[in-house]
């Protein structure tokens, strides 16, 4: 209670403030550089917020030792400060928190709506959370659709879903500051789970009742009882300055002498209700797990990926390589392959095929979907095989000489070669070159494909 | 033979020797086709240039000019499926110290041209010596001009590079390669970089395609890049064993000229080359016969 110095009260809450400020918008920057970045083969790189992230790392865990001290780092500063992730680091935060304060309707109602404090002492995003845990390990795409860093790519990338999801967002902010972090994200439920037992937190030394902080983005602040939900709170300072009664202190709690005030059988039902929320989640999503989606027809997928299954289970959806090809080559799946392969990656050469010396989609991927290889294995490893169609090629139809696609073909000693044939056309004797594919030495870069003048093209790649 | 006589011997005599003193370039010796071989290309370039006249014969104060080096394929320079990029940048110096107020450098790339400039490094080597490096896709058909071929036999008429049209010297910079259904690329088939059309379909009648293309458009210069030629498996190559050393540049005003010197490297006769026998039908140059200047440096 006395232990604020009172006179720096405002100012110490305003630094906080203008420092979160601060941090969440150079976060949001540097993911803009990296994602622009990727987008310039030559600078492509992976993205680190993708890559130091806890619950993508259960989908692909491998013995990567910057992944992993990234990740340590941030769940042992969640462990300290609490839920800071979200408010000082998130960059989709930052987005809806720009989305919140353009939204001339929200601004109008920000006072008028109470919030359900139930909701925030027993986030559905926990319930989220959980149904996500088993479906990382048994592999249906749930946690891709629902975790907030692989949406901002796919808003980065204008692609169809991004748009979409960011019409969702604004449609959200008429409801509630922040609706998805309150009540959705999952990773930001994993870091509340965890800054319930953080050693510093914000906590309510004294309250009036005056309702001033019900402006809280979060609505961790319950202004009837003067509690404040850890696992809500996102140490976003946003109002505590403001507090008339100088109620707010951020400083180390112990376990014992919590914040909200309850008795011991009180936190015990507290307990076994999260822990009936969590196992109902659980199961819940073990049974969506127990369900197969078996992708019904095979597909292309970029080069490097030698296990179908692999693949649909670590692809994270989140179109950054279908961005980064310089090649425009990879193209989003829809529903047509079954839902397992829903929005994942497949190529489809139009203009060029997959580039003999081209690595980006390997480089850019940042959970190993599509492993990065050594550049002499990305050459051999074969993404299909190529299959001339003797109905369509010219040279079998017209006996005209063509053999494009065996110029074309970057393999060093040729997948496709002549065999030379005479054959008299119109009582003239001519040699005619008929293109042949090699399987064994074909990779299936899709380039003859690309570039088979005839329409529509004799030669395919198929998976 | 009399006094008079032999003073007006005397002084011609003296004369002649004057002027060769003051004039030194205009009696240098000059050959239709030069060859040089030097483990030096950046001279090698200088003096095969030199040997046809010298860079101020082609380029004059004030002109633009397009270098067109072969920059079809994303490889790395060791595999020469492009023009080297040294040589490129010579050349470009060239143009710079003959006063040339623009330099140019492009072509219509087979591979993705934003990695095949880089990687080819040519990209690099160009924009350091001061030229303009152009992006150039088939898409953009601003770019492209159609010009009628009078004396096409299969092509009548195609779309043509403007910076090509609109220059007023053309430096045609191949390498020197097998190819699989052109046997050779040289001097003459690079020109397929310079149209816009669908150069696939060229392939049906591949050899009349690149003659008539040259009887229309004729590069003033054509410097041919076979220090390491491509033995087997061209275009695209990709393999250094398919590569053997000749360390030569081969140098002259007529494209056709230039090729048929460049296919003796091979062991090729340019008779025996169909779109160069062609090529010599319809005017483009010399098969044979035409002054030959070889130096080892």
């Amino acid at each position: 209670m006395n232990n604020i110095n009172y006179g720096n009260y405002r100012k110490n809450f305003l630094v906080l403030k203008y420092l979160r400020l601060l941090s969440s918008f150079t976060f949001l920057a540097l993911f803009s550089y990296i994602f622009i970045r990727s987008l310039d083969p030559f600078s492509a790189v992976t993205n680190y917020f993708l890559r130091f992230d806890p619950l993508i790392f259960l989908t692909n865990p491998k013995l990567d030792l910057i992944a992993i001290g990234g990740i340590t780092i941030i769940l042992i500063l969640t462990l300290l400060f609490g839920r800071f992730f979200c408010g000082w680091v998130c960059p989709l935060g930052t987005l809806i928190e720009i989305i919140d304060f353009l939204n001339p309707f929200f601004r109008r109602r920000r006072k008028t709506r109470n919030p359900d404090f139930l909701l925030s002492r027993y986030p559905p995003s926990l319930f989220i959370l959980a149904v996500t845990l088993p479906a990382i390990f048994f592999a249906p795409p749930i946690l891709q659709f629902l975790h907030p860093n692989i949406w901002i790519i796919r808003i980065y990338s204008l692609s169809l879903p991004g748009i979409v999801f960011i019409l969702i967002l604004t449609a959200l902010s008429l409801i509630s500051r922040r609706f998805w972090c309150r009540y959705v994200c999952p990773l930001g439920a994993l870091y509340g789970l965890i800054s319930r037992f953080s050693l510093f937190s914000l906590k309510v030394d004294s309250c009036s009742f005056c309702r001033k902080c019900n402006s809280c983005p979060m609505a961790a602040v319950d202004y009837e009882k003067g509690n404040l939900y850890r696992n809500q709170c996102i140490l976003c300072f946003e109002y505590e300055y403001s507090c008339p009664n100088r109620g707010f202190g951020y400083s180390v709690v112990f376990p014992k002498t919590s914040i909200e005030t309850e008795d011991y059988s009180k936190s015990r039902r507290r307990f076994l209700k999260d822990a009936s929320i969590i196992a109902g989640g659980i199961a819940a999503g073990s049974l969506i797990s127990a369900f197969r989606f078996p992708s019904r027809n095979r597909l292309l997928r970029p080069p490097g990926v030698l296990n179908e299954t692999q693949f649909v289970e670590r692809c994270l959806r989140c179109f950054q390589c279908v961005r980064s090809c310089p090649n425009e080559i990879i193209k989003i799946t829809g529903l047509e392959a079954g839902f397992s392969a829903f929005l994942t990656p497949h190529l489809s050469f139009a203009m060029y095929g997959c580039d003999f010396y081209c690595q980006v989609c390997q480089t850019v991927c940042p959970n190993e979907a599509i492993p990065l290889q050594p550049l002499y294995l990305k050459q051999i490893t074969p993404i299909g095989k190529a299959k001339i169609d003797t109905t369509q090629c010219i040279v079998f139809k017209k006996d005209t000489n063509c053999l494009v696609c065996e110029e074309f073909c970057p393999v060093p000693d040729k997948a496709i070669v002549p065999i030379k044939r005479e054959k008299v056309v119109k009582g003239k004797k001519i040699t005619l070159r008929y293109p042949h594919v090699i399987s064994s030495r074909c990779i299936g870069c899709g380039i003859c494909e690309a570039n088979c003048p005839v329409e529509p093209t004799a030669i395919r790649v198929f998976a | 033979m009399d006094r008079r006589d032999f003073i007006k011997i005397l002084a011609s005599g003296l004369l002649y020797f004057a002027e060769r003193r003051a004039f030194p370039s205009v009696l240098k010796t000059r050959f239709e086709v030069s060859r040089v071989k030097s483990r030096d290309t950046e001279r090698a370039v200088i003096k095969a240039i030199d040997m046809v006249g010298g860079i101020n014969r082609f380029v004059k104060p004030g002109d633009i000019v397009v270098v067109k080096p072969n920059i079809g394929w994303n490889r790395p320079p060791y595999l020469k499926a492009d023009t080297d990029p040294l040589i490129v940048r010579t050349i470009v110096h060239l143009c710079f110290q003959a006063l040339a107020s623009k330099v140019y450098v492009f072509d219509r790339t087979c591979d993705n041209p934003r990695l095949a400039y880089r990687n080819s490094g040519i990209e690099k080597a160009a924009r350091e010596a001061g030229a303009r490096v152009l992006p150039v896709n088939s898409v953009n058909s601003k770019l492209y001009k159609k010009i009628a071929i009078p004396q096409g036999r299969f092509l009548k008429e195609s779309l043509i590079n403007r910076y090509i049209l609109e220059s007023d010297v053309f430096i045609d910079v191949p390498v020197a390669k097998n190819h699989s259904s052109a046997t050779l690329t040289l001097g003459m088939k690079n020109l397929m970089g310079i149209t816009g059309d669908n150069r696939q379909k060229w392939h049906w009648k591949l050899h009349e395609a690149i003659s008539d293309i040259n009887t229309r458009i004729k590069p003033d210069l054509t410097v041919i890049d076979a220090t390491k030629i491509m033995l087997k498996n061209g275009p695209t190559g990709g393999s250094t064993s398919y590569l053997k050393e000749m360390d030569t540049v081969i140098a002259s005003s007529n494209v056709l000229s230039a090729d048929s010197e460049a296919a003796k490297l091979f062991g090729l006769s340019a008779d025996k080359i169909p779109y160069m026998k062609l090529g010599a039908e319809k005017g483009v140059g010399k098969i044979s016969g035409y002054t030959l200047g070889s130096i080892n440096l």
